[in-house]
Order: C-alpha cells, then structure tokens, then sequence
C-alpha cells in the first residue's frame, strides 16, 4: 500500500487537478476542434451508462449521432452542459476549457447550447419573452434587475424570429404555440445565445413532415457558423441532413461514418438498423 | 412619474392605488376630524385594526412575491414578520425606561423579574431607533439569506423546502419560548409605552401609524412591482415554470431565488416592525407555523402572482376573520380550511382572477 501510493506520487506522468486550468475566456479552435471527449465513462448504481467513449467535433461541423434507447447518447449530452460528472475521462471545450471543471451557467455562457428531448420553452411567456430572455448577456442578478433592450439586441431577436418562422406569433405566449413551433422556438433561444455548440436532442419528435422538412433546412444552415450535434431516432430525417454519423451501442462508439458507410457496417446492423 | 411607470399596465395596481390613497386621506379625516356622534365617525380601534390589516397586506405581498413569481411556497415567512417585530418591540422596550412596574431604568421588566443583572449584548443599541430601524430589515434579511443560500445551493425545491420553511419558524418558536433567550419568553415584549417619544396611545399616534402602513404599503407594492415587471422578474417567473431550462440558458437560478427571497423577507421584517406598535404586543406566538400557513391562505384567496391579489386577499380574510371570531368563535377555523379548500378547487386564481375574467369577457 504505502509503496504503491509513493509510487503514484513520484509518478511523473500524472497530471494534478490543480494543474488543469480551469477556463480560458476566450474558445480556442487553432487545431480545428470544439470539442473533445476522451475516455468518458459514467456509471449510476453500477450500470455503466457510458463506457470509454471517444468523441471529436469538428468547429462547423454538423454530426448526427444515433444508437438504440440506453445507448448513453442523453448522458452523454449531460455531461458535455455539466449535468453530470463522468467518474473518469476528459472533456474539453477547443484547446483550452476543462467543462469537466466549470458549472451548467459557465457552460451555457462558454458557448455551448442544448435543446432538450422535450420541448421546453417558457409557457408564460411570449415568443418575444422567451427570445429575449435566452438572449446572450450579462444574467448576473443585478445587470439583469437593471437590463434594457439596446436596438442592437432588438434587432438580433427580430433576426432569429425571422429565421425560425415565427414573426406572426411574436407576441403569443409560448404556451398556445403547436408542438412543432414550440421545438423551432426553443432552437430560437438556442441562437440567441449565440453559441459555438449546438446540443439538439432529438428536434423532429412529434413533428409533421413538411415540419420536418423545414428542420432539416434550418440545421443545415447553422451548421458552418456553429457545430452541431444532433441526436435522433428518426432515420429517414438524419439521412436527409447528409452529414456523418456517429452510433453509439452500450456507452461506447460502435460505428463512425457516412450514414451510407455506416448502414453498410455489419455490426450497426446487428445492434440496431436490423431491426428497421 | 417614476411611479406612473411602474403602475403601468397594471390595472389591478392602479385600482389598488387609489383606494390605498382614499383610505389614507379618509380615515384620518373620519377619525380626527368628524365629531363622535357621527355615523360617519371612525373609531380609534377601527383605525387601528386597519392599520393592522395593512400591515398583513405588506405581509402577503411579500410571499406573492416569492410564492406567486418564484414558485417557493413559503410556509415559514412568518417568521421574518416575527422577527421584524421582535426588533421594533424591543426599541419600544427600551423606550420605556424606568416607567416599569420595577422602574429599572436599564433593563426591561421581564429583565428583572427573570433576576439578570446587566442588559444582553444583542440588546445593545436598540435604545436607538436609527439603530432599531436597520435591524428590522437586516435581521430577517440575513436569516433569508443564509437559509436561502444553503436550502437554494444545495437545490432543495418543492414541497421540501416548504417543510424546512416550516420547520425554520417552528424551531424559532420554540427559542423564543425559552426564558434563556432574553426575549421575554412565553410573554414576549409588551406594555409599551412610547414611540420616537410620541405616546402610543394617543389617537394622533394611532392615525400616523396608520398613514405609516398605508406608505410602507405603497412602497412595498411598488417595489415589488418594479422587480417583477423587470428583466428580472420576467426570470423569476422561468425559473417557476422551469427551473433546469433556466439554468442552462446560463442564469445563476440560485442567486436569483436568494436576491428575491431576501427582499421579501425584509419586506416581511418592515410589515411585522409595523404591526408591534398596533396591537401592542409581540410574543412566540407570532412564528406559531399555523400563523404561516394562514398568510398562504391569504395570498390564494386574493390570488397570487399579481401582488394586489395578495393585498385584495389578506384585507378581505382578514375582515371575514374579525368578523366571525366575533360573531361565532368556534366557526373560524373551519371556514378558513373551507376558504382554501373551495378557492384551490373552484379558484386557482383567486378573487382577483373572477375580475380580471369578467372585464376580459365585457
């Protein structure tokens, strides 16, 4: 024991907690990179709901990633915002942000933005509410006790409305909004905190194809400015972004490519396209 | 002007105004003013029981606040009233001076009768009213405050808190029912003889308490009105529909709970420093957890998350309350529970909610 514990202290490869720095300002993509998971793994009550997952996204990238229920694509997503903390591994955020390090707020204000399974939008609030209110800026308590609109900010929320077909309803409360108009308001809230990282969990749910349709159109068009990640069950929406695809089987990465490649690949077949 | 803008929009506040405005013009007229033969003569009592109404109006702002716009169902803010009250009694103790029945001209009755020898540190300089002022608003702020951060920071919501909320004025109760606290214990503070040297008793003292009220009142609405039509408000009210979106949109959902809970707690702390004067006592009884849950009553009656709904609420309770436990004792409680249960099940708005549908659909 005590040998052992010399041992790891002498150990000159170790890297110490304190060490890592914790957060850079500004986000670093000089290698091309937003985002990098190495050896994440997360276990609750023993079930290990990631294991040794390995994932890069490129800036400007949009990637699709798709795996049967239980394949660890939601945790995943809660460890990237700061949900939840893996019980080893890394996750870096470009060259220099540790998130394993920084809280959800810090996370959310670093540049990473997700949309969950279910849409959730504020139902009290008017689409201009909700917009205005996911607007990048200063949310400490007293700068936003104090906020007003600039025409600058005006101007950026008029943009977004525009952009996700929703200037008719401006003044509607999120509340009587249709199911689809309630997804594409949440990737409104998204863009207005004009993020580096887009997290989409599963956008189409519920929606009807022509919405669909109009989905797919608007991630394309972000995607380039900002990376994507997209995970969705539909396959017939994720062939229609025409973007590479990772698929996650039991915590870990089973297949990276094309979707064409990946449909190919025997053993997606086996665990999950076999089934379609 | 500053206030005009506040009010605008709201058509409930600007109603709520005026009233507060005639009243504070009206009573003192019908008091002071309009001979004792006269129907329209208002009694010093009944001034005094409105002024005490107010006070329970501020009360129920203050939980509106927190209740209505945040989501934390409070059932512990009487405790912040007790305590705000608890500072105003023990000026009005010290203001008393060697006019006890044992005429100790440092230490209060309670002092002497419980034999202790020299005044307590924590009641230093309250013999100052300046001194007594500040510590109506700081002691309950900084009781929120540091409740608020470790309850908030640990993310304990819902019906958790509550209890805790609960359990926080109980165990303050039962503190302040301890001779040992040197709070007067199960008697409290009370036989209080002068304010800022002006004699309680007298009727024109009574009235400025009134007036006093009614202004703490206005500005309390005010305030609060001002937080929740601001930026600030509009995420009070995300962070009750959905507290998890809020936080990743990047707001810092604890500071923003524990930046309002504190305000209301301070507001609670004003209304109680008010309501000692009036009805010349304060004692344990004040963070009883029934007296708590009875000011949530209010609130849903009236109707939360509108602010002038909580005042509407608790006046109107308030009065129904004088009223039977005159008229019949033994009744009260049970229409109380009936009031809560029939305005959960048929009113999810309150009163004010009946109104607001009636002029929507004229």
């Amino acid at each position: 024991m005590m040998v052992s514990a010399l041992h790891s202290m002498v150990d000159r490869t170790r890297v110490y907690d304190f060490m890592i720095p914790k957060i850079t300002d500004e986000l670093d993509l000089s290698h091309g990179t937003i985002l990098y998971l190495e050896g994440i793994s997360v276990s609750f009550d023993g079930f290990k709901a990631i294991n040794d997952l390995n994932l890069y996204i490129d800036a400007g990238e949009l990637r699709c990633i798709i795996g049967p229920n239980g394949a660890g694509k939601t945790t995943m997503m809660d460890v990237i915002t700061g949900k939840t903390q893996p019980d080893v591994g890394s996750c870096w955020f470009g060259q220099r942000m540790n998130l394993l390090r920084m809280s959800e707020a810090e996370i959310a204000e670093a540049g990473i933005g997700r949309k969950f399974q279910k849409p959730t939008v504020f139902e009290n609030h008017s689409v201009f509410e909700n917009l205005e209110l996911a607007m990048a800026c200063n949310k400490k308590v007293f700068p936003t006790l104090f906020a007003r609109l600039s025409g600058e900010q005006r101007d950026h929320i008029d943009e977004v409305v525009e952009t996700i077909g929703l200037s008719e309803q401006l003044k509607t409360e999120a509340g009587y909004l249709s199911h689809g108009q309630k997804q594409w308001l949440e990737i409104g809230m998204l863009l207005m905190q004009k993020p580096k990282l887009l997290l989409v969990d599963e956008p189409v749910a519920g929606m009807t194809h022509q919405e669909m349709d109009r989905t797919a159109e608007l991630l394309k068009t972000l995607a380039g400015n900002q990376s994507v990640i997209v995970v969705e069950h539909d396959m017939d929406f994720v062939r229609s972004l025409e973007s590479p695809v990772t698929v996650l089987h039991q915590g870990s990465v089973l297949a990276e490519g094309s979707m064409e490649s990946v449909q190919n690949d025997q053993r997606v077949i086996d665990v999950y396209l076999g089934g379609d | 002007m500053f206030i005009m803008k506040i009010l605008n929009n709201d058509r409930g506040g600007q109603v709520m105004m005026s009233l507060l405005l005639v009243v504070m013009i009206a009573v003192p007229v019908m008091n002071l003013l309009v001979p004792e033969t006269s129907f329209l003569h208002l009694s010093t009592y009944s001034v005094t029981l409105l002024g005490k109404y107010l006070t329970y109006a501020l009360l129920a702002i203050s939980v509106d606040l927190v209740w209505g716009y945040l989501g934390i169902l409070s059932l512990g803010h009487g405790a912040f009233f007790a305590l705000g009250g608890y500072a105003m009694g023990m000026y009005l103790m010290r203001q008393i001076g060697d006019r006890g029945v044992y005429g100790n001209p440092e230490l209060p009755d309670f002092m002497v009768f419980l034999n202790y020898t020299e005044l307590p540190w924590f009641w230093q300089g309250f013999d100052m009213f300046w001194f007594a002022a500040i510590m109506i608003v700081l002691v309950p702020g900084l009781l929120a405050f540091v409740f608020g951060w470790l309850a908030f920071r640990s993310r304990v919501t819902g019906v958790y808190l509550s209890i805790i909320t609960q359990a926080l004025t109980y165990a303050l109760m039962l503190a302040f029912f301890r001779n040992e606290m040197g709070f007067g214990g199960n008697n409290g503070l009370t036989d209080f003889k002068d304010l800022l040297g002006f004699d309680l008793h007298a009727d024109s003292t009574r009235i400025a308490l009134f007036i006093a009220s009614a202004l703490a009142l206005a500005f309390g609405y005010l305030a609060s009105r001002a937080i929740v039509k601001s930026k600030l408000g509009r995420v009070a009210v995300a962070i009750r529909d959905a507290e998890d979106r809020t936080r990743f949109i990047g707001y810092r959902v604890e500071h923003v709970k524990l930046a309002v809970f504190t305000f209301s707690a301070a507001l609670a702390g004003i209304a109680g420093a008010l309501y000692v004067p009036q009805v010349g006592i304060i004692n344990p009884g004040e963070f009883s957890p029934l007296n708590s849950i009875e000011l949530v009553i209010w609130v849903a009656v009236g109707g939360r998350g509108t602010l002038y709904g909580a005042v509407a609420g608790a006046v109107l309770v308030n009065y129904a309350k004088t009223y039977f436990t005159g008229a019949f004792p033994e009744v009260w409680l049970f229409a109380l529970g009936a009031l809560f249960v029939l305005s959960t099940l048929y009113l999810p708005k309150g009163l004010v909610g009946i109104i607001n549908r009636r002029s929507a659909l004229s």
